[in-house]
Order: structure tokens, then C-alpha cells, then sequence
């Protein structure tokens, strides 16, 4: 076998396993089973967590400045984006997958204008294979995607959700993701 | 540090921890009382899904207890599976599907045999 076919010995100690969990609230310090209601819903084909950055190139109109150069490059704002696939049809969950909405006399009714109670913080947490857990917060979370439902013979109704992070006025040096990984007890 | 079982030693250990006898299911003693546990005892490495069975063989009239026994390991390995720690890493023991199955056998009509489907991923390096 050629000497660079290697891997770490700890390789899988840090894999992520199983989809993981969205929840309402969440405390890394204690990372304790999540309770029923903390739960926002039960999801099919695993969560998507994004957080992507962009830049912009200052030496892109400066003459003879090669592109990509490090000093000249601008980090503009990051997009940060949890979606998942959702099987739950609750009142609760159509509301916050319409993000602009109320609960009203029960039923669902969007609304013309945005609430700061609209956003809220969010967490997917999943297990890591040694034991320990990773877990994600989105901060000032809003479905940005709308509510799109797809139901199919014999088939359960899927609702499709994107919740995207947000920068409060209040905090605007805080990006709107926090990563967490800690490893299980030996 | 503790002792590190082989992935061998990890899976039979497993098997055991319900109650009953296991037993490799090419070494099962001829006077092997029942009931008891058989299983496949495959190995594999560098994060490999291989899909295991495992019988429960039970004597008895009904299929009572032997449900209940595949019941109790259903709920032992859960939702998310169970990792069992071993030399190079870990088993991930995950339900497969269908996960339990009954089986009658030619010998005798009160031997209530119960298969398991389970899935193993051999999350190691060696």
C-alpha cells in the first residue's frame, strides 16, 4: 500500500452521525436530551446547514492588481441558511414555515408586514460518534422560502423550510451562526 | 487505560447482553438449550455498512417471548443505533429493514425462531 494511503487514527472518532435534531432552545454548556417541546419537528432526508461568506475583489478595477489578491480582498457579509424538509403540518409549523404569519381563530394567516417576533433563535444539534455532539444556532431566524407543501399518493406531506440567520442593529458585529463540536466522556 | 475488545469480541458482546446464551451461528453447541441468540459474525473495516442477521430461538407455544426479547433489542438499539466501542474505533449498530421477522423450523413446531436485520457500520481504522 502506498505511504500517503492513510488515514487519521481519530477519523472516526469525530464523524457526525444521524440527521441530528432541530430545536427550539438549546444549551451547549449543558447539552442535555433534548425535552419533547423543545423539538420544533420531525424531518426527512437529513438538515442543511449553510453559512456562506461573500467577498468582494477591491483590485478588480485596479489596473496590473492580479486577481484574488489577499490584501485587496473585501469580506462583504455572510448567508447564513438552515433547511430542511419538514413532516410536520401543525398550526405551529405552518406559521413558521410562512415566517410573516399568526395563528388566528386556528388557522394559519399571513401577514402584510414583518414582527420583530417573527425571528427567532434556532439550534440543530446531532451526535458525533464519540459520544459527543455538534450543534449549530442560527440567530435571528426567519423562513425566507415560504411555505411550499407537497403531499403524494400514498405518501407523507413534505414542507419544504429555509430559515435564514439575520444580523440584529442592536449586535451587528455578531454574524448570525455559532458553531459548536465537543467531544463524549472516555 | 481499559480493555479494548476486538470488533469480533464488541459484536458477541452485544449479543449477549440480553439475557441469553449467544452464540456464533457456525458454533452453536449440539445440546445448546434454549432459548438463545445466533448471529452472523462478519467484520469488515473503514466505515463499511455491512447487513447483519441475527436469530432469537425460542421453545415455547406462543411467540409471547420471544417478541418481547426482539422488542427489547429494537428499543435497545433505538432511533440512532448503538456504538459499541472496539480496536480501531467503533460498531454502529443500526436497526435494518425489516427488522424482525418470524420463522418456523422443520425440526419442531414449538421452536419460534425470530430473525433480526441489523445494520452494521465498522467505523474503524483497522
Amino acid at each position: 500500500m502506498g505511504k500517503f494511503t492513510k488515514i487519521r487514527s481519530d477519523t472516526f472518532d469525530v464523524l457526525q452521525l444521524d440527521a441530528g435534531v432541530l430545536l427550539h432552545n438549546f444549551d451547549p454548556e449543558m447539552a442535555d436530551e433534548p425535552a419533547d417541546e423543545d423539538i420544533i419537528c420531525a424531518t426527512t432526508g437529513g438538515i442543511t446547514i449553510s453559512c456562506v461568506p461573500t467577498y468582494s475583489d477591491m483590485g478588480a478595477d485596479v489596473d496590473n492588481a492580479p486577481t484574488d489578491t489577499m490584501e485587496l480582498k473585501k469580506l462583504e457579509s455572510w448567508s447564513c441558511k438552515v433547511s430542511f424538509t419538514a413532516l410536520d403540518t401543525s398550526l405551529e409549523m405552518l406559521k413558521l414555515s410562512l415566517g410573516a404569519a399568526d395563528i388566528v381563530d386556528g388557522k394559519v394567516v399571513p401577514r402584510r408586514d414583518l414582527k420583530p417576533s417573527d425571528f427567532s433563535k434556532k439550534w440543530w444539534v446531532g451526535d458525533k460518534a464519540n459520544g459527543g455532539m455538534v450543534a449549530v444556532a442560527i440567530l435571528n431566524a426567519l423562513s425566507t422560502s415560504g411555505l411550499s407543501l407537497k403531499s403524494s399518493k400514498n405518501g407523507k406531506g413534505q414542507l419544504t423550510v429555509e430559515l435564514t440567520g439575520h444580523v440584529s442593529l442592536e449586535n451587528q458585529d455578531v454574524m448570525p451562526m455559532e458553531f459548536w463540536s465537543t467531544d463524549g466522556e472516555a | 487505560m481499559g480493555i479494548v475488545l476486538t470488533k469480533a469480541a464488541a459484536l458477541h458482546g452485544f449479543f449477549e447482553s440480553f439475557g441469553v446464551p449467544a452464540y456464533e451461528e457456525n458454533t452453536v453447541p449440539d445440546d445448546a438449550a434454549f432459548p438463545y441468540v445466533t448471529y452472523e459474525a462478519a467484520s469488515d473495516a473503514y466505515g463499511a455498512d455491512v447487513m447483519l442477521s441475527a436469530s432469537l430461538w425460542w421453545r415455547s407455544p406462543s411467540w409471547a417471548l420471544v417478541n418481547d426479547k426482539a422488542e427489547e433489542i429494537g428499543r435497545r438499539i433505538g432511533l440512532g443505533g448503538v456504538l459499541l466501542p472496539c480496536e480501531g474505533g467503533r460498531l454502529w449498530i443500526k436497526r435494518g429493514s425489516p427488522f424482525a421477522q418470524n420463522m418456523g423450523d422443520d425440526r419442531n413446531d414449538m421452536i419460534r425462531r425470530k430473525v433480526l436485520t441489523l445494520e452494521v457500520s465498522f467505523l474503524t481504522t483497522k
